[in-house]
């Protein structure tokens, strides 16, 4: 069997005012498209936020590839794991060639990358955008560039919050397409998603958060049931079957 | 879309052509007047001019024009320290107060009875600036959106301490007042040989961190996941950066707004890379602050106007546009 890309033993956690984990408990194979989901403030983002040591863990508790990261330099697990936040940049005027290639930081050639720079923009579909500001670029551009930069990064374990909020379905699209990919071949992807349908056609598993607890973690199919998202969001749902697709319906 | 078009190589000739030309302006402007010629005699064969000549050549002028610009240098160094740390593009040493509370600690060191060629004075001004630089990173992880305003009030409460001790010593008085206003009066090589390893160890440690300073541009997370460790680079360039705007303040007094100036300039010029940024914001700011030297040397010659003054006439307008920029996002 292989071995874990992710292991969280009793992580008790969360913010300095905030603790969100209470004796967390979850593992998560190597390979596949996993989205985590939930009611907001279920946890989904500060779970990241521990796998890749934003917030401290305790040691023993959170474990990279069998790795506990209390044991790892930052650096370390930057080639474990690369992560796409929900950030969006201000001022700060660099080409999309030139963010991507920050993604090659825990290398130490991030001046010295252009092909593995070219080659992420390439399987993203948007090396016409290269030498554009990505302060000038699309919203769905821009989740794509920051996508090529975690590429770019060459991780087992790519971790995403929330890519797809806020783009056109053309560009959800295209995003979620791309993460399956990454996932056939062969990457451990997770990924915080609120568009439960989504998470229906494009993922393997699913984590159901609730109040920093796993409410519900296995399949897709055998997670996102009627019942478990009426007892999670408290709102009905109906799952119906259309061209050999599963849909959720919400509402009676 | 907007195409990029970024000449960092063209810029680099450009300012290096217009530095040579200024240092060359300023070694030669002045009461007794230099010929060109006269300079590379002094620098090469010192014996075939008059010693008088010599003398104001090698001991005078060059210091001063090195020290303008390994001053308008680290000045801009800091300044992009400053920016990338906090991120902000109009924090600054002098906009934040830090180079008040090196100020300040330098007044005090007077008032407790440290002489002007003290050389615990370059401790005190690091103690100040190291300080003031706590307190704003303090306030910065709490509010990131205060912290213009924070460095704002420290500056003016700090400029304000200062200005009471210059009252509470009278002896040093002028002396605490040449802090305040800044000035290149006193440069020589003893000082130059301090400012030129000084400024050169914290170019390198910029330097390895440029990556490092780029990623701090963005959000947490993912300067985070790409491998950085932030709090120990935030701490160590913030600790070079406080070391430069020490010794400057220590040697030169309050410069302003410098390092608003240049990098603002450059990265208009050239991008936010520190890689290109951090040589081509030095080199703009050794050309700024040379160009405010010469002109401060000429403006009521054969008195010196404090440089400080010039530079806060040029820099004021820079950060009222950045602030405008900022405000209209």
């Amino acid at each position: 069997m292989a071995e874990n890309a992710v292991r969280i033993s009793g992580l008790s956690g969360g913010y300095e005012d905030n603790r969100i984990f209470n004796d967390l408990t979850l593992s998560v194979s190597q390979g596949g498209f996993i989205a985590v989901a939930g009611p907001n403030g279920a946890g989904k983002s500060t779970l990241l936020k521990h796998l890749i040591k934003e917030l401290r863990s305790p040691d023993g508790t959170v474990f990279l590839m069998e790795n506990d990261i209390n044991s790892m330099r930052q650096r370390e697990i930057a080639r474990l794991i690369s992560f796409q936040s929900q950030y969006n940049p201000k001022g700060d005027e660099f080409t999309v060639r030139e963010a991507v290639a920050l993604g090659r930081f825990t290398y130490g050639d991030v001046d010295y990358s252009d092909a593995k720079v070219m080659a992420a923009l390439g399987m993203t579909g948007i090396s016409h955008l290269a030498d554009k500001y990505i302060t000038r670029i699309s919203g769905g551009e821009f989740q794509l560039a920051m996508l090529a930069r975690t590429i770019c990064q060459d991780t087992q374990i790519i971790a995403l919050d929330e890519p797809v909020n806020n783009l056109d379905p053309r560009h959800q699209i295209a995003l979620l397409r791309l993460l399956r990919k990454l996932a056939d071949e062969g990457r451990t992807i997770i990924c915080v998603l609120h568009d439960l349908n989504a998470i229906l056609q494009n993922c393997d598993r699913c984590i159901l958060l609730e109040s920093g607890k796993v409410f519900a973690y296995g399949n897709t199919d055998d997670v996102l049931t009627e019942e478990n998202i009426r007892k999670l969001y408290g709102i009905d749902a109906q799952i119906i079957h259309h061209n050999g697709k599963r849909i959720i319906l919400f509402g009676e | 879309m907007k195409q990029i078009r970024r000449r960092p190589a063209l810029t680099a000739v450009i300012l290096s052509t217009v530095l040579v030309a200024l240092a060359l302006t300023g070694i030669c402007l002045g009461s007794v007047r230099i010929t060109v010629q006269d300079i590379i005699r002094a620098v090469f064969r010192p014996d075939s001019i008059t010693r008088n000549t010599a003398y104001i050549i090698r001991n005078l002028r060059i210091p001063r024009v090195l020290t303008a610009m390994l001053t308008g240098a680290a000045l801009s160094l800091c300044g992009l320290v400053f920016q990338s740390v906090f991120r902000n593009p109009m924090a600054d040493s002098y906009v934040l107060g830090i180079s008040s509370g090196a100020s300040f600690a330098v007044g005090l060191g007077f008032v407790a009875g440290i002489s002007f060629a003290d050389v615990s004075l370059p401790v005190v001004a690091f103690i100040g600036s190291i300080l003031t630089t706590a307190l704003l990173f303090s306030i910065s992880r709490r509010n990131t959106g205060s912290l213009l305003l924070s460095g704002i009030a420290l500056n003016f409460f700090l400029s304000a301490m200062t200005t009471l001790t210059i009252y509470m010593s009278n002896k040093q008085a002028d002396n605490i007042l040449f802090w305040t206003l800044g000035s290149l009066g006193n440069s020589s090589w003893t000082r130059l040989l301090i400012l030129a390893p000084v400024t050169a160890a914290a170019t390198i440690v910029a330097g390895r961190n440029s990556a490092a300073m780029d990623l701090l541009l963005m959000d947490d997370s993912t300067a985070i996941s790409s491998g950085l460790n932030i709090k120990a680079t935030r701490m160590i360039l913030l600790i070079t950066a406080s070391i430069v705007t020490a010794t400057v303040v220590c040697f030169c007094g309050i410069i302003g707004f410098v390092g608003l100036m240049s990098p603002h300039f450059m990265r208009l010029l050239v991008g936010p890379k520190h890689r290109r940024l951090i040589p081509l914001s030095m080199l703009m700011g050794a050309v700024i602050l040379l160009f405010a030297d010469i002109i401060c040397r000429f403006i009521i010659a054969p008195s010196e106007l404090p440089i400080g003054i010039i530079t806060s006439v040029l820099g004021a307008p820079v950060f009222l546009l950045l602030l405008r920029r900022k405000k209209h996002g």
